[in-house]
């Protein structure tokens, strides 16, 4: 599944095309791809493709349910510590009245059934 | 930085593919209503899997080899034992993660959480505060869920933050991008709203498929101009794509060369309802994904036996239908995601939701419209059915 079909993107207008194309079907721009990379992407690209399966996952995750997987290091200036001064709130105020959605009469029966914890 | 990367594959991995990904709902009550919620989260459900079930459940996605466990909800931490299962993840190897609305993520939980060896904290921000509000379905929880994002920021659980994408939030992005920054959040996810659940009884809530054309440009300048000056690390979640101009900038690793490769659901990904229901991705429809029930079976056996847990694995351009199939991409994307495209049209392999195929449409002078003509009967991840409206562009 990870490694059908190696993709690099176009120089001229972005668009993903497979490795061994000759020119971009989409904007004409010949491309100018090292032989190496055109009917085989190299190692580290098979690796990309290969974790490109996650990185979308969510929403998860992707799905809506999912979280951002750490992924530092495509963005290697991201500080380790946490970004800021910043002091934590008082207590929220979660005493409003719930107003919408068929959940909300559970949750508030389940709020109040919380207090205290 | 392999460790801290659980999520991505090795070449171990690729050779014999196993989940690594859960994401597990701990339980299905909630203390918001929101507006989108694809379980239509509220009550607990029947039957909800105890502490001691849930421990061992743990110990079977370790023997799997999963390494990243999202909890999430309903709203998690209104179980007492949320963190006792957060820390038996942790002491098992894995990666522990929650994602949570945060209206009572008070500075106790906070505690708990650093405590139990959460590595991230993801709070849910829909828009500013009176969108957010109307969203999440209660008065204050915007509020609450500012204060729990800075609990978290403060303390040594990495904060990320994530969006619904629709037609309430999506004027809102840019303002919402500075308040994420201004959070000192290190990460930011962004879904679609989909058709599921209470966001299928509201479809005005939905973005049209035309509206990529609107969107994609937008996050094209806030990954550019506010979040990667500020060190935020954009992830558009599953169903954001395909290709088209923006993959490369906006997936993460994209100049690497990283790109979409179609659904993970039952071979890298599982999710689990609270039930002990299994899904091959927590938000697939349960009807028609259900792969097994871990009150009976053990996830060894069902990764084993090939069944409606892979379902989606072995597709090729052949199961595709509509534009997908006839679509440059058709190989490696295999219509986007899953569960958008089954939610929507009543089964996977045709997404209109793509930015790709919206150009590509717009090129010819056309658009297309999602239209509900059956509603969802409103159990959890449920889902009604759509038609698809082709039209010429207006002028």
């Amino acid at each position: 599944m990870v490694t059908r079909v190696d993709m690099i993107p176009c120089p001229s207008c972005h668009a993903h095309l497979r490795a061994a194309e000759a020119s971009c079907p989409f904007c004409g721009a010949l491309l100018a791809v090292p032989a190496s990379r055109r009917g085989g992407a190299s190692a580290g690209v098979r690796r990309a493709v290969a974790a490109a399966t996650f990185f979308g996952v969510t929403a998860i995750a992707a799905c809506a349910y999912g979280e951002p997987p750490d992924f530092d290091d495509v963005s290697p200036d991201v500080v380790e510590d946490a970004a800021g001064e910043v002091t934590p709130d008082a207590e929220a105020d979660v005493t409003g009245d719930l107003e919408a959605g068929d959940g909300a009469d559970a949750a508030e029966a389940d709020a109040a059934g919380d207090e205290g914890r | 930085m392999t460790a801290a990367l659980p999520r991505a594959t090795s070449e171990a991995d690729a050779a014999a593919p196993h989940p690594i990904y859960c994401v597990w709902e701990l339980t299905l009550r909630c203390d918001l209503g929101c507006r989108h919620c694809g379980s239509r989260a509220g009550r607990a459900r029947p039957g909800e899997l105890d502490t001691a079930a849930c421990l061992d459940v743990v110990d079977q996605l370790a023997e799997a080899g999963v390494r990243d466990v999202v909890l999430i909800g309903g709203e998690a931490y209104l179980r007492e034992d949320w963190d006792e299962i957060a820390r038996a993840i942790v002491q098992r190897g894995m990666r522990c993660a929650m994602t949570t609305g945060a209206r009572q993520l008070t500075a106790e939980r906070v505690a708990r959480a650093e405590a139990a060896g959460l590595s991230t904290i993801s709070v849910s921000l829909d828009g500013l505060e009176q969108t957010h509000d109307a969203l999440r379905g209660v008065d204050g929880s915007f509020r609450a869920a500012i204060a729990a994002a800075r609990r978290i920021a403060a303390s040594r659980v990495r904060l990320a933050v994530n969006t619904q994408l629709n037609r309430r939030s999506l004027p809102e992005l840019a303002a919402l991008a500075d308040v994420v920054v201004a959070l000192g959040a290190r990460a930011w996810q962004v879904q679609l709203t989909v058709a599921m659940g209470r966001a299928a009884d509201d479809p005005e809530l939905l973005l049209q498929p035309y509206e990529l054309l609107t969107l994609f440009p937008v996050l094209s300048r806030l990954q550019r101009e506010v979040l990667r000056p500020n060190r935020v690390q954009l992830f558009p979640a599953n169903n954001i794509g395909y290709f088209g101009p923006y993959e490369a900038e906006l997936r993460p690793g994209g100049a690497q060369g990283v790109h979409w490769t179609g659904c993970p659901a039952g071979l890298w990904a599982l999710g689990i309802e609270a039930d002990g229901t299994l899904k091959g991705c927590p938000s697939l429809p349960t009807a028609a994904y259900a792969g097994g029930d871990l009150r009976r079976q053990r996830l060894s056996e069902l990764l084993a036996a090939p069944g409606a847990l892979q379902a989606l694995q072995g597709r090729t351009p052949d199961d595709l239908w509509g534009f997908c199939r006839t679509c440059y991409y058709a190989e490696t994307c295999l219509g986007g995601c899953s569960w958008t495209a089954h939610s929507l049209l009543g089964r996977p392999g045709n997404n209109p939701y793509c930015v790709h195929r919206a150009l590509r449409l717009a090129e010819a002078g056309r658009r297309e419209r999602v239209v509900r003509v059956e509603a969802a009967p409103g159990r959890p991840f449920d889902h009604g059915r759509f038609e698809l409206v082709v039209e010429p562009v207006p002028t």
